[in-house]
């Protein structure tokens, strides 16, 4: 199988979310994407922020004011850090505002009201995008404070993978052609988890190229299913 | 202490900071973006380890690359490094790797898009250089986080000098 990122619908309504935000200059951009866990937000938020640059930051338990900051001079570059609120803040603006660049920051559900205030300052400040991405926890926090919700461009959901996301999959990184009842199967056994299907997708693989068939057949992913259920 | 001595003082104490980064290209790179406006002398006092040629040799490059430009004869402004603009996947490799705590060789030639040849070099160099090590056969886990400049892979930089040298010497 292919090693390759595929682009699911999830990944398709993030790049939609942040092209919008880009043309978005004079406004400030929060933008939210919430989901459960294996649902492929982090793989796209670093997918992305790999390849166009962007600065990435992961939120931590019982991260400061402080500390936040100082992430986020680190990750610009800013030396010496600031070892102060105000100047590691004003340091930050200065570097955004010379040179505006994305900013990413995953399991932003940890972070409590004080630190998204700290966002949204600077998303005030400096009309560079905020992506936040987090669980559900993430919307609830973010439209407690009209402030903030109301500086949101989009929130966008990561659904569970759908039958054509598993038949896009399978051709691109298996080149395998399956049928819509058979990525039905699939979907309904992994329960939108991308991880079971992968792992699904790669037994129907091996079965396909030691049954020398030229196509897969229903009984190839029953196999599969049944194969990745034993040790659960 | 007179004003001469804390001058000295910071000047030593500057001279160290340049000096801890791992290349002589970084060791100016660092005393540039720290004079900002500079000419070669001021220069050469914070990095006076290196030869005047090498010096000037990595001052001609930057200018080439946009790195520095001229303001006035002899004196250059630092502009910033062009790699941010022009990413490569080493740029690409480098950023996902620091994102991750932890992370296997799939996941990074998955969402790197580079040959997996280039992505294990380009770890074994980080292994080497002791920002990663190796948990298990494809699985790494990063140690120490020096910051978004990708290393530089020295070890085959300086393989390729040699063989350059040596290709000049046959011809």
């Amino acid at each position: 199988m292919k090693n390759v990122f595929v682009h699911t619908q999830n990944v398709k309504n993030f790049i939609a979310a942040m092209k919008e935000s880009e043309t978005v200059r004079k406004d400030p951009a929060l933008l939210a994407f919430i989901g459960q866990a294996g649902r492929g937000k982090t793989s796209a938020a670093k997918f992305f922020s790999a390849q166009n640059g962007w600065v990435y930051v992961r939120a931590l338990t019982g991260w400061s004011e402080l500390w936040m900051m100082q992430d986020l001079c680190f990750e610009l570059r800013i030396d010496p850090i600031p070892k102060r609120k105000k100047p590691a803040f004003e340091a930050v603006v200065k570097s955004l505002r010379k040179n505006p660049r994305t900013i990413v920051i995953d399991e932003a559900d940890k972070m409590d009201a004080t630190l998204l205030d700290w966002i949204r300052d600077l998303a005030d400040i400096t009309y560079v995008p905020f992506a936040l991405v987090g669980e559900k926890l993430l919307a609830r926090k973010m439209q407690r404070e009209r402030r903030i919700w109301s500086r949101t461009l989009r929130l966008v959901e990561f659904d569970p993978i759908s039958a054509m996301d598993i038949i896009f999959f399978a051709k691109q990184a298996a080149e395998l052609a399956i049928s819509a009842q058979q990525a039905e199967m699939l979907r309904a056994a992994s329960d939108g988890d991308f991880r079971l299907v992968a792992r699904d997708i790669r037994r129907i693989e091996d079965l396909f190229a030691v049954n020398k068939s030229d196509k897969v057949t229903d009984e190839m992913v029953k196999t599969a299913i049944k194969m990745g259920l034993r040790g659960r | 202490m007179t004003s001469s001595a804390i001058a000295r003082k910071k000047l030593l104490a500057l001279r160290k900071k340049f000096a801890a980064e791992k290349t002589m290209t970084a060791q100016v790179r660092a005393a540039m973006r720290h004079l900002r406006t500079f000419d070669f002398l001021s220069l050469e006092h914070l990095v006076p380890q290196h030869p005047e040629k090498r010096i000037r040799g990595v001052i001609e490059e930057f200018r080439r690359t946009g790195e520095i430009k001229s303001i006035r004869p002899g004196c250059y402004e630092y502009l910033g490094n062009v790699r941010h603009v022009r990413r490569t996947k080493l740029d690409v490799i480098w950023h996902l790797v620091r994102s991750h705590r932890q992370f296997t060789t799939d996941d990074i030639e998955r969402l790197s898009g580079a040959k997996r040849d280039t992505v294990l070099e380009y770890l074994h160099c980080l292994r080497r250089l002791e920002f990663i090590r190796q948990v298990k056969r494809g699985v790494w886990q990063i140690v120490a986080d020096p910051g978004p400049d990708t290393p530089v892979n020295t070890a085959k930089c300086a393989r390729l000098k040699r063989l350059r040298k040596e290709k000049k010497g046959d011809a």
